[in-house]
């Protein structure tokens, strides 16, 4: 019987390809930028690394006002005849609208039915917005788990030490002390799995609440995780993507991002309890220096609304933190800008007790995570000062430092809970 | 002498008459007041375990309750709160129905009286607990928005919104209420007018440079936040 969430052109393009070992998906929106290219770098990586497999490459677009549908199905590979001639079957493009609530959450949806149904061995799911996409992505997403057996491929990227801040901050170590492996990109964007893990997410009953909506990357690692799958990551090298729209606000994806996490924390608290310490994942790929686009930051301003944040939500904070954590974080925001440090004690700390409130409902959750972020900007501005004269390496060095606080620190979560 | 002491004796036999006659009422009104305090108990001792059952307790922390409760001078539980106020309103109740056992037109119109201003002192009371809860959310709502917004001033923002709106809320219930309606309506008109009219003048005379500053930062943050991706 056919899914009411989706369409029947969905059907009827499933229907119309039979079976496919492999699948890519690609959720796209507004994307004719660069969609061509990543459907192009698909192509070539499907006919260059599984010319023997036969593949479909689903685009799930959310109603796009531009022409990315039509650059996904006139894009051409620039070797076609090389690759097709490798080729036992067709790599086929299937342009699918989706449908219900808007959003990644939705597209991955109908990519994850599709999958099922078509029998597919292998899955990849890439961002249509990437510039810096080269067909070895897909043997990298594609390999450990058509060679290696693996359920998941999470991806690891070449940074700027300033880029994915909430990652880095909040994403990352959580992830890694909760569920004690080091998936260093939790959130990335692209992701390797199994037919199996395919058809398991398309079974969790999350595709009407906000996870799906707002949260489908951190959902789709989490639930790998905490269900025990066979977890890896490969090193794609450097991410470019085309510039995030100008409108969209760092406080709603942070409450989003940083809400599905807390959401999760809740739902597995069972599988992460009696963690503790974390080890590493095996890591595919050959990591080499990549050039990864600088980034300026605005540290000044970052530290007003820290600023303005301790100064206006002291009280608030004292609803759900420690009072002395509260005292000690209101004396911060009087250092000015080259001393001023956040210690991530402090950090992990607030962070903790962030999560323990929401876990008891000391405050509505959209309150609790909007009020974090004053202390996010604070932690941010300390390591952006605190960095400032590192490299990209050794600043990698400092996140793995907070990581490790987490991992310290994570009885007080699970004492507290 | 003979005299008054008749007129004495006859008072005094017809006080003892009227006296004897109203005993049986008293002794019912009694019965009926103490089985009210029995009753009471009773409510009071399901409630509380009902409100335990559903960790009212927990949910009101959450919502806020509790700590309305300590500002106003209350160190019990909210449990144990509800518990009394149910518990005295059965006992007041059937004090109610005590008196109108007497039969009496001043007792029959005093508890007619009650019984119609009941639905009224119901209708504020919720007026009442809604607009604290409501006043509380906004007020935070707009602290935290205002703050992440980047605005200085966002406590003060933040109370006078907890403060309007408690306004809000008590001339709602005294207007429910029918205490002074019109009064009531007339201050709150004048009240907030001024209010209004003091915030306009005072934004348009000395708060024009501080607008422009704030929407010219607003703008100028949005380009700077473009270059960043945090995810």
């Amino acid at each position: 019987m056919a899914d009411p969430e989706l369409s029947r052109e969905d059907v009827k393009t499933a229907a119309t390809a039979e079976s496919a070992d492999i699948v890519i998906g690609i959720a796209s929106y507004n994307n004719a930028r660069t969609i061509g290219h990543v459907v192009r770098a698909v192509d070539a990586g499907l006919a260059k690394y599984f010319p023997g497999e036969k593949a479909i490459i689903i685009n799930s677009d959310g109603g796009s006002k531009d022409s990315t549908p039509e650059e996904v199905l006139n894009a051409k590979t620039d070797h076609k005849a090389v690759f097709l001639s490798h080729r036992l079957h067709p790599v086929n493009r299937i342009t699918t609208p989706y449908h219900g609530i808007p959003g990644k959450g939705s597209a991955f949806r109908t990519i994850f039915k599709l999958a099922t149904e078509l029998g597919a061995k292998a899955c990849c799911v890439v961002d249509a917005d990437l510039r810096s996409i080269t067909p070895e992505w897909i043997e990298l997403l594609l390999s450990p788990v058509v060679k290696e057996g693996f359920d998941f491929v999470a991806p690891l990227y070449s940074r700027h030490k300033y880029d994915g801040t909430i990652t880095n901050s909040i994403i990352y170590p959580l992830t890694r002390s909760l569920y004690g492996r080091q998936i260093r990109q939790p959130i990335g964007g692209e992701f390797g799995f199994s037919g199996k893990m395919a058809d398991f997410y398309l079974n969790q009953d999350v595709w009407n609440t906000d996870i799906a909506r707002f949260g489908i990357d951190i959902w789709m690692t989490t639930e790998a995780l905490a269900g025990g799958f066979k977890v890896c990551q490969s090193y794609l090298g450097a991410k470019i993507h085309d510039p995030k729209d100008p409108g969209s606000d760092l406080k709603d994806m942070f409450v989003q991002v940083v809400g599905s996490l807390m959401s999760l924390t809740e739902k597995h608290h069972e599988q992460w309890i009696n963690l503790s310490g974390s080890r590493d994942v095996p890591t595919f790929g050959f990591k080499y220096m990549a050039a990864v686009v600088p980034i300026k930051v605005n540290t000044e301003g970052m530290l007003r609304h820290f600023r303005i944040g301790a100064k206006n939500l002291r009280d608030l904070w004292a609803g759900f933190m420690d009072k002395e954590a509260v005292s000690h974080i209101a004396a911060l925001a009087r250092e000015d800008a080259p001393l001023f440090r956040f210690p991530k004690e402090d950090w992990v700390r607030a962070v903790y007790d962030c999560l323990l409130a929401y876990h008891h409902r000391k405050l509505p959750p959209e309150h609790l995570l909007k009020s974090l972020i004053p202390l996010y900007y604070g932690r941010t501005a300390s390591f952006f000062l605190e960095t400032a004269d590192m490299s990209d390496e050794e600043a990698e060095n400092v996140v793995e430092e907070v990581a490790a606080e987490y991992e310290k620190h994570k009885n007080y979560l699970t004492a507290n809970w | 002498m003979e005299r008054i002491t008749d007129r004495l004796s006859g008072y005094l036999s017809t006080f003892w008459e009227k006296l004897m006659e109203f005993i049986p009422d008293a002794l019912i009104i009694i019965l009926i007041v103490a089985s009210g305090f029995i009753v009471a108990s009773f409510v009071n001792h399901i409630f509380q375990k009902g409100f335990r059952a559903v960790r009212f307790d927990a949910w009101s922390e959450q919502i806020g309750f509790t700590t309305a409760l300590r500002k106003a001078g209350f160190s019990i539980t909210p449990t144990k709160f509800m518990g009394s106020f149910l518990y005295w309103f059965v006992v007041v109740l059937f004090f109610m129905a005590g008196f109108a056992s007497l039969g009496y037109e001043v007792t029959d119109a005093l508890v007619s009286l009650f019984f119609m201003y009941l639905p009224r002192f119901f209708s504020a009371v919720v007026i009442i607990v809604f607009g604290y809860f409501a006043a509380n959310f906004l007020a935070r709502a707009v602290l935290i928005a205002a703050v992440n917004a980047g605005i200085e001033y966002s406590k003060l923002l933040s109370e006078s919104v907890r403060i309007f709106l408690f306004i809000l809320a008590f001339a709602m219930a005294f207007e429910q209420l029918a205490i002074a309606p019109k009064i009531v309506l007339t201050a709150f008109a004048i009240f907030f007018g001024t209010i209004g009219l003091a915030l306009a003048i005072a934004f348009g005379a000395a708060g024009k440079e501080y607008a422009k500053k704030a929407l010219s930062h607003l703008f100028s943050k949005k380009e700077e936040d473009s270059g960043i991706d945090q995810l």
